[in-house]
């Protein structure tokens, strides 16, 4: 059977237990290497359900802030993303129906693994109900999924700076990153406020850097890396090479690695006593 | 505050006695305890150090920090009690976290990691506070003003094309 007809069948049935009133998947795009994100509220309309290599999108974000019954389809970064978002109090486990898939990477158009993929090595979560799809073995050794950044790090300051500068130079600040955060969650953003203006409306790159930074910031010990920042940014701003040290460092320093338990505390609102203090005298 | 500014450091947008302007974020119940007893018992150390008193380090905001380097500041000094002497029992243990982390981070993207310094001081180490100073202003004077981060009011990126 192969994993559409296995997804639409599991659906159908939820929605005739009544386990669920809304289920949210992937549809057809409007291309042959699209899809896009859709929510079935009818069980007839199960069969717009699919499920390929080319569902990107991460369907998290679509949870926030409903009481309904809900299902969802959750490849290794959507279930990442919905056990941070249980962490965080955003989301009630007991509402949730989950159908984990096994995900082997996400190709773009040609075919080619997405660079996040490539970097993966994370079992899935044991929160989901049921699971789908042939089981794969994750490719990255544990360790290789940071050598991408560290060509960067080793560079002298002066050129990290460089590099960033340039980067955050050509950022439009459209906030599509921040809009398309699953744990970019509050309701009222810092960026937003006018009233103690914090992050400045000026056209100019100190206030981009201020942004971006702010933004990385807030995120810390949150973010799943699901690289949704960066496929959304419309001038291509490398965001996972800082996301990804910031992880690596959270790793390093507190043991703590996002979205793996739903019952661990995130790292800055706990603390060791014997915490490393490296660069505090 | 308006600079002097002489013909030859006009072109390099520079005033001509540069000192290094350093905000310091120091807890109430320590560093600025500490930082008055070093005025109290009469310790000279650089007045390039601007200090903003808060109620605990865990109040300091990582965006504190940007919005200092963003206002001109050359560095930022945070401090706070020693961990485990805390007025509010935890505060400067969230805090370590926190300066940590994003003292990783701005050296990551390129700011040099003497222009943020964290500090434990308690209320008897004026003498240490008055060291800090004097050893951020140094390394600081020996890097020159900050660039990075700046704002720069009037000036947009579409200004350079």
């Amino acid at each position: 059977m192969d994993i559409n007809t296995e997804l639409q069948e599991k659906v159908y049935k939820l929605f005739e237990e009544g386990r669920i009133e809304r289920f949210i998947g992937y549809e057809k795009g409007s291309l042959p290497y699209k899809t896009k994100p859709c929510i079935i509220r009818k069980k007839e309309d199960v069969r717009r359900l699919i499920f390929n290599q080319f569902c990107v999108n991460n369907l998290s974000i679509y949870l926030r802030g409903s009481p309904m019954k809900t299902g969802i389809l959750a490849n290794t970064c959507t279930l990442r993303s919905i056990t941070m978002l249980i962490q965080q109090k955003q989301v009630n486990p007991e509402n949730l129906f989950v159908i984990a898939v096994n995900c082997a990477g996400m190709a773009d158009k040609e075919g080619n693994i997405l660079d996040k993929c490539k970097t993966c090595n994370h079992e899935l979560p044991k929160i989901y109900n049921e699971l789908i799809g042939e089981e794969i073995t994750v490719s990255c050794k544990p360790g290789d999924e940071y050598n991408f950044i560290t060509e960067l790090e080793k560079l002298p300051v002066e050129r990290r700076w460089e590099f960033w500068n340039k980067e955050f130079e050509k950022c439009v600040r459209c906030y599509a990153c921040r809009n398309i955060c699953p744990v970019c969650f509050c309701r009222e953003c810092v960026a937003d406020k006018t009233i103690t203006q914090w992050v400045s409306k000026l056209n100019q790159s100190s206030t981009n850097e201020f942004y971006n930074l702010m933004r990385i910031m807030h995120v810390l010990g949150r973010c799943t890396d699901c690289g949704e920042c960066e496929r959304v940014c419309p001038v291509k701003i490398p965001f996972r090479k800082i996301l990804k040290k910031m992880e690596k460092e959270i790793r390093e320093k507190y043991g703590y690695i996002p979205g793996r338990d739903p019952s661990e505390a995130p790292p800055l609102t706990t603390f060791k006593e014997g915490d490393p203090e490296e660069g505090i005298k | 505050m308006e600079e002097k500014l002489d013909d030859n450091s006009k072109k390099e947008n520079k005033p001509a006695t540069w000192e290094p302007k350093i905000y310091a974020f120091l807890c109430n119940w320590c560093s600025y305890e500490g930082a008055d007893l070093a005025g109290g018992s009469r310790r000279l150390y650089p007045a390039n150090v601007r200090i903003i008193r808060v109620p605990c380090s865990g109040r300091i905001d990582p965006l504190f920090i940007l919005k200092s380097f963003e206002h001109g500041a050359d560095g930022v000094l945070v401090s706070g009690c020693h961990p485990g002497d805390c007025h509010y029992t935890e505060g400067n243990y969230f805090a370590r976290r926190k300066f940590v982390l994003v003292k990783k981070l701005l050296e990551y993207v390129g700011i040099e990691p003497e222009r943020f310094q964290a500090r434990w001081i308690s209320a008897s180490e004026a003498i240490k506070f008055v060291d800090t100073v004097k050893e951020m202003t140094e390394n600081i004077r020996r890097l020159g003003s900050n660039r990075k981060l700046v704002k720069n009011i009037g000036e947009t990126i579409s200004d350079r094309f």
